[in-house]
């Protein structure tokens, strides 16, 4: 089917965004919810759609700056926004053409894993991270 | 009505787009256009920063001033034309030659007539190649060729291809188990609208020493495999004679034939060129190098011997062209944008050129007394992508590669025809829905 429309949007947006969670689950210690700078950097997020007719994958930079994740270059196309906390638990959305998605995960020293979904639910799925610089 | 991804356009389309080599780039291209026309999920510009509040704990605040900074890159080694035409691979004279030079063609030659292979340019397509190439095997159809040449994607499989069957399970994997994160990263670099550093790495992980050796080993015995770029600062296709790059051996011969591979395949505008580090009268500098598509989508010999007021007998056995990309037009209703028009015009031109160079190619062969025979992806293929690089679908088209291959009428010995006008009932009916 080519009917993808939004969906193939909102795995693209969807893609930009590294999120994590901090899921009731995970439950952590408030005083964890600080921002660090412990993950700053330049990151490489790949993310994959399980579910829905989204593109299969993708892959963004992102970076990381006083535990803020932003874009890793200059691209006024979409825009990505989200925290990192000490635990390393990272939250992002990315939007773009009004369109957006969030991921939630958790990143390490080097790499990070988790999982997102497109608002509208037309796609969800996992990411994965590596530091590069 | 949702409105149109815009910076996905500019990053997936204008990377295939600009491919040249990607003829499926006008697939890629129309998913943004059918967005226009299917309900998308709901779209109320969520600000990001609601979006993140209550999950990681507190809501992020503005952030800081200091994010991306425009890439800065490193100013060039100027260089005058006379060091470009001489310029030279340090350590290895006999790299490379200028695909225009007809003595430089002839003395590479192997000195024994055989039957070549031409893999073309194609993108995630040339999954096609690579499965005919195991059907081939699999009938035990396949010669040794003495010749191998390869553009773009068609450069990707060529070492494979020359290195023979016990590597078709790499050549395999190569084009059925990756996926777009394993060819490039979203996000311009100054020179693209995306980075190849995937692929880079891809490459390096599939361009071994023992492949490197084998290719050597093959060279020695008389065999050639040829991979050609476009140097952009000269405008001309340069040849590059990979067996004599893998007989100088080591780490400089190793890092050079995966540099090739990687220019080969640079989809100019899409990903970035790669530089070149070469010397010529004393003075070192880096030539800009792109994709070999940019001077045809697939090599037999230089234009000059090529042209039907030649008289140039082709030295082979046997022309088997492999064609890693649709050549009928594609039905797309083009969003109006830069990058889905440039798309569809490229798209369109790249067929255009590659049934020219068909034509030109049957024609050189029949005056030179050699059998043609091209494949090319069975009109009747149809699978659905769900976007760059899909798994699925390169693996459905493996597979029409994989039982064409293995059939008995694996090429065909004319181009195939030209289309005529359009149906007036698409077979594609996914495509049209999509348009409405």
């Amino acid at each position: 089917m080519r009917k993808f429309g939004g969906i193939f949007t909102a795995i693209a947006v969807a893609g930009l965004l590294v999120a994590i969670a901090v899921t009731p689950a995970d439950a952590t210690p408030k005083h964890v919810y600080v921002r660090t700078r412990a993950f700053d950097g330049l990151w490489s997020v790949s993310i994959f759609t399980r579910d829905g007719p989204c593109a299969p994958s993708y892959r963004y930079p992102a970076r990381i700056v006083g535990g803020h994740v932003m874009q890793a270059e200059n691209d006024f196309n979409y825009e990505i926004n989200g925290v990192v906390v000490r635990n390393g638990g990272i939250s992002v959305t990315v939007s773009s053409g009004g369109q957006s998605a969030t991921g939630y995960g958790r990143l390490s020293r080097s790499r990070g894993a988790g999982w997102w979904r497109a608002a509208g639910g037309q796609c969800s799925g996992t990411w994965s991270a590596s530091r590069r610089g | 009505m949702t409105s149109t991804p815009r910076w996905y356009v500019y990053t997936a389309t204008a990377l295939l787009a600009a491919a040249l080599l990607v003829p499926s780039a006008v697939r890629f291209a129309a998913a943004p256009a059918a967005a226009q026309s299917v309900s998308g999920p709901a779209t109320t510009a969520a600000g990001p920063h609601r979006n993140t509040r209550g999950r990681a704990g507190n809501a992020p605040t503005k952030p800081p001033v200091v994010a991306a900074q425009p890439r800065q890159l490193p100013p060039r080694i100027p260089f005058t034309a006379a060091d470009a035409a001489a310029a030279a691979i340090p350590g290895m004279p006999d790299a490379r030659f200028w695909a225009a030079s007809e003595t430089d063609f002839n003395n590479a030659l192997p000195a024994q007539p055989g039957p070549w292979l031409l893999l073309s340019s194609g993108g995630e397509d040339g999954a096609f190649g690579a499965g005919l190439l195991n059907g081939l095997s699999e009938s035990g159809h396949r010669p040794d060729y003495t010749v191998v040449t390869g553009v773009s994607t068609g450069a990707l499989m060529a070492p494979f291809a020359f290195a023979g069957p016990r590597y078709d399970g790499a050549l395999r994997d190569a084009y059925t188990k990756i996926t777009a994160a394993d060819i490039f990263e979203a996000g311009g670099t100054g020179e693209s609208f995306a980075d190849s550093w995937p692929l880079k790495d891809l490459i390096a992980k599939q361009i071994t020493p023992a492949l490197l050796a084998d290719v050597a080993a093959a060279q020695r015995s008389g065999r050639r495999l040829f991979v050609i770029t476009t140097d952009l600062d000269a405008q001309r296709s340069v040849v590059w004679n990979m067996g004599a790059i893998a007989v100088h051996g080591g780490d400089a011969a190793l890092n050079l034939f995966r540099t090739v591979l990687l220019a080969s395949s640079a989809i100019p505008g899409g990903f970035p060129p790669v530089l070149i580090d070469v010397e010529a009268n004393g003075k070192h500098f880096a030539e800009m190098h792109v994709d070999g598509g940019v001077g045809g989508q697939f090599f037999v010999a230089p234009a000059a011997l090529m042209a039907s007021t030649s008289d140039y007998r082709l030295p082979a056995t046997q022309l088997y062209v492999v064609v890693n990309s649709g050549l009928e037009p594609d039905f797309q209703v083009v969003e109006r944008s830069t990058p889905a028009i440039l798309a569809q015009a490229v798209g369109a031109a790249v067929k255009v050129d590659t049934r020219l160079m068909l034509d030109r190619t049957y024609v050189a062969a029949k005056r030179s007394g050699v059998d043609f025979n091209v494949a090319t992806i069975p009109m009747g293929f149809r699978a659905p992508s769900r976007g760059p690089f899909d798994p699925e679908y390169m693996g459905a088209l493996f597979q029409a590669g994989y039982e064409l291959g293995k059939s008995a009428t694996p090429f065909s010995n004319e181009p195939p025809p030209y289309p005529g006008r359009p149906a007036l009932q698409s077979p594609d009916t996914d495509k049209a829905g999509a348009n409405r």
